[in-house]
C-alpha cells in the first residue's frame, strides 16, 4: 500500500516537474521574442523623406548600428480589420499570411485578416552605409473615403515575420 | 523500534517537503530572472530611443537656413550637436549622396557655405531623419528680405511695376523721359536689363539687344534699375545722361512718363504712388543737393499733380569713387475726398508722370546716373501693363 502511495506521488511529481519545466521554457520562449520584437520595434525609427504627387519614399534608421534586413508590405485599410494588399513593385518575395504578425493589442497572424500570400518587400539596413530607403508609387492607388495606405515594416524571427514599425501615408 | 520507524516516515516527508519547496523556489526564481532581464533590457532600450527623439528634435531646431547680403543661402548648423547631411532631394524626385557634393558634417556653428542653394537642391535629409525644405525657406526669406530691401509695407508684389511687368517686347509700353536744363528739354530714352538682355525704350515702346557699359544695380541691392541714358539709335552704344549743375538757381528736371500704367477703379478712394530713385552726384554729400519729386496722373487734358513727401540718404561707392543718393518717397491722391479730384480722375487708364527736380544748394555739382529702382501703387488704382 505504501509502495504504491510512494509510486504515485512520485510519478505524479516527476509529471508537473515536467510540465513545469516545459511551461517555464514556453514562457521564457514567448519572453524571448516578445523582448527581441519590444528592442527592434525601440530601435527602428521610420521617416517621411520625399513625396510628390506620385511617390513616397520611406527612410529607416536602425539605433543599434547593426546590419538587420527588414521586410515590408503595403495594405489600403479603412480600419483595424479591413485591410487590402497592395502589391510592392519589385523584389518581392510572397509568403502564407499565418507567418505575418502584425500588432493589434498583441501580435496577431495576418491571416485572421487575409487569405493571399503576402508579398514583402525587402530593405537593408547596413550601418556603413547611408540609411535606407524605400520608395513606393502611390499614383494609381485608388482610395475611397476613409481608406489610408499603411507600409508594414518587419524582420524575421524563427521563420515568422513580425511587425517593428509601420508608416500611414 | 515503533519510534524509529515513526521518525523514518517523517524524514522522508520533510526531504520530499524540501524537494518540492527547492523546485518551487526554482521555478519561481528562473520566472523573476527572466521578467527582471526583460524589463531591464526595454528599459534600456526606451531610454536609448528616448535619447534618438531628443537629438533629433534638437539638431533640427539648431538647423537654420540664413538668407545673407551677399545672396547667398546657407544652411548653418546652430546647435550643440554634429549635424551629418546623408541625402539631398530636388523637386523632380531625384536624389544623391551628399558627401559626393559636399563636405556632409556640419559642426555646431558650421554652413554649408551656399553649396546646397546654388546646387537647386529642395530637401535636406540627416542622419537623424530630419527633413529640411531649404529651397522654400530660402525663397520665403529672400522674399522678405527684398521687401525689407525696398522697404514698403503693405504692398504686395502685384502692386509693383516690377521687371516683367515694366519690361517686355511689344511696344505698347512706352515710357517718355524728358529732361530739362535751364530752358531746353531734351528727350532722352531709357534703359532696362531683364533677363541678361538691355532694353531701350524712347517712347515707343522697349527694344531689346542694347549695347552698353552701365551697370545695371548701382546699389548693389539685386534689384535693376531704370536708368536715364542719352537718345540713340537703335544700332548705337547707349550712354548714361550725365550733367553739372553750376550753382544755386541752376536746375535739372527730369520727367519719366509711363503712358496708359495706370488703372483708376470704379468708386476710387485714395491712390498712392511709391517710387525710389537713385542718382549719381559725384563727390558731394546729399545735403548738397536739393531734390523735390512729384506725381502727376494724366488723361488727355485732365491732370493732377500732387508733391511727393520723401526721404533721402547716399553712400558712397568706394571702388567707382562716387557718392549715390537715394530718395524714397510717397504720393497721395485722396478721390473720394475732394469733388475736384473726383471728377479728374474717373475710371479709366492714366498715363503716371514722376518728376524730379535737382539744384545745387551751394557750389557746383555733377549729376548722372538718374535711376528708377521702383514705382509701386497702391488704392484705387492698379498696374495696366501685364508681364
Amino acid at each position: 500500500m505504501v509502495v504504491l502511495l510512494v509510486s504515485t506521488v512520485v510519478v505524479m511529481g516527476v509529471g508537473l516537474t515536467t510540465y513545469a519545466v516545459s511551461h517555464l521554457n514556453n514562457m521564457r520562449s514567448l519572453v524571448e521574442l516578445k523582448e527581441t520584437l519590444r528592442s527592434e520595434t525601440v530601435n527602428t525609427v521610420v521617416y517621411e523623406e520625399f513625396r510628390n504627387s506620385t511617390h513616397v519614399c520611406l527612410g529607416i534608421i536602425r539605433l543599434l548600428p547593426e546590419y538587420r534586413l527588414y521586410y515590408y508590405f503595403v495594405t489600403i485599410e479603412s480600419g483595424a480589420k479591413d485591410k487590402s494588399i497592395v502589391d510592392v513593385e519589385y523584389g518581392s518575395t510572397y509568403v502564407s499570411p499565418n507567418r505575418v504578425y502584425v500588432m493589434s493589442a498583441d501580435y496577431t497572424p495576418m491571416s485572421a485578416l487575409l487569405i493571399r500570400n503576402i508579398p514583402l518587400g525587402k530593405i537593408v539596413f547596413n550601418p556603413a552605409e547611408q540609411q535606407p530607403l524605400v520608395c513606393l508609387r502611390v499614383q494609381g492607388i485608388g482610395l475611397s473615403q476613409g481608406q489610408v495606405v499603411v507600409v508594414y515594416f518587419l524582420v524575421e524571427l524563427g521563420g515568422n515575420f513580425y511587425e517593428v514599425a509601420r508608416w500611414y501615408i | 523500534m515503533k519510534l524509529t520507524k515513526n521518525f523514518r516516515r517523517g524524514q522522508s516527508e520533510i526531504i520530499g517537503t524540501a524537494i518540492a519547496l527547492s523546485l518551487l523556489i526554482a521555478v519561481g526564481l528562473s520566472i523573476f530572472a527572466t521578467f527582471f532581464r526583460s524589463t531591464t533590457q526595454i528599459s534600456a532600450g526606451l531610454s536609448s530611443r528616448y535619447r534618438f527623439e531628443s537629438e533629433k528634435a534638437a539638431e533640427l531646431r539648431g538647423l537654420e537656413v540664413r538668407y545673407g547680403e551677399d545672396r547667398k543661402c546657407r544652411l548653418v548648423n546652430t546647435g550643440s550637436l554634429d549635424v551629418k547631411i546623408v541625402r539631398v532631394w530636388w523637386a523632380n524626385g531625384t536624389y544623391k549622396d551628399s558627401s559626393l557634393l559636399m563636405n556632409p558634417i556640419l559642426k555646431p556653428g558650421g554652413d554649408d557655405g551656399g553649396k546646397l542653394y546654388e546646387l537647386g537642391v529642395n530637401y535636406v535629409v540627416t542622419s537623424r531623419g530630419n527633413v529640411v525644405p531649404i529651397k522654400a525657406v530660402c525663397e520665403a526669406k529672400k522674399a522678405i528680405t527684398e521687401v525689407v530691401v525696398i522697404g514698403i509695407e503693405g504692398l504686395s508684389s502685384e502692386n509693383y511695376l516690377n521687371s516683367s511687368k515694366l519690361v517686355g517686347n511689344d511696344l505698347t509700353k512706352r515710357i517718355v523721359t524728358n529732361v530739362t536744363k535751364g530752358t531746353t528739354t531734351s528727350r532722352m530714352g531709357v534703359l532696362y536689363k531683364y533677363n541678361n538682355i538691355w532694353y531701350y525704350n524712347e517712347g515707343e515702346g522697349w527694344f531689346g539687344n542694347q549695347r552698353t557699359t552701365a551697370d545695371e544695380d548701382i546699389d548693389d541691392n539685386g534689384i535693376y534699375e531704370l536708368i536715364v541714358v542719352n537718345r540713340a539709335s537703335l544700332n548705337e552704344q547707349k550712354t548714361i545722361y550725365n550733367t553739372s549743375l553750376t550753382g544755386q538757381g541752376d536746375v535739372l528736371i527730369v520727367e519719366v512718363t509711363f503712358v496708359q500704367l495706370l488703372k483708376v477703379l470704379d468708386n476710387p478712394d485714395v491712390i498712392t504712388v511709391y517710387f525710389k530713385i537713385l542718382a549719381d552726384i559725384g563727390t558731394a554729400p546729399p545735403q548738397q543737393v536739393i531734390v523735390s519729386t512729384s506725381v502727376t496722373i494724366r488723361s488727355g487734358d485732365r491732370s493732377i499733380t500732387s508733391t511727393a513727401s520723401t526721404s533721402s540718404g547716399g553712400f558712397s561707392r568706394s571702388r567707382e569713387g562716387q557718392r549715390v543718393l537715394i530718395i524714397v518717397g510717397s504720393v497721395s491722391f485722396p478721390i473720394r475726398a475732394y469733388e475736384v479730384l473726383r471728377e479728374i480722375l474717373t475710371p479709366g487708364l492714366y498715363d503716371l508722370t514722376l518728376t524730379i527736380r535737382f539744384e545745387p544748394s551751394g557750389g557746383k555739382v555733377s549729376i548722372g546716373n538718374i535711376r528708377l529702382e521702383y514705382v509701386a501703387v497702391a488704392g484705387s488704382a492698379s498696374i495696366n501693363w501685364q508681364p
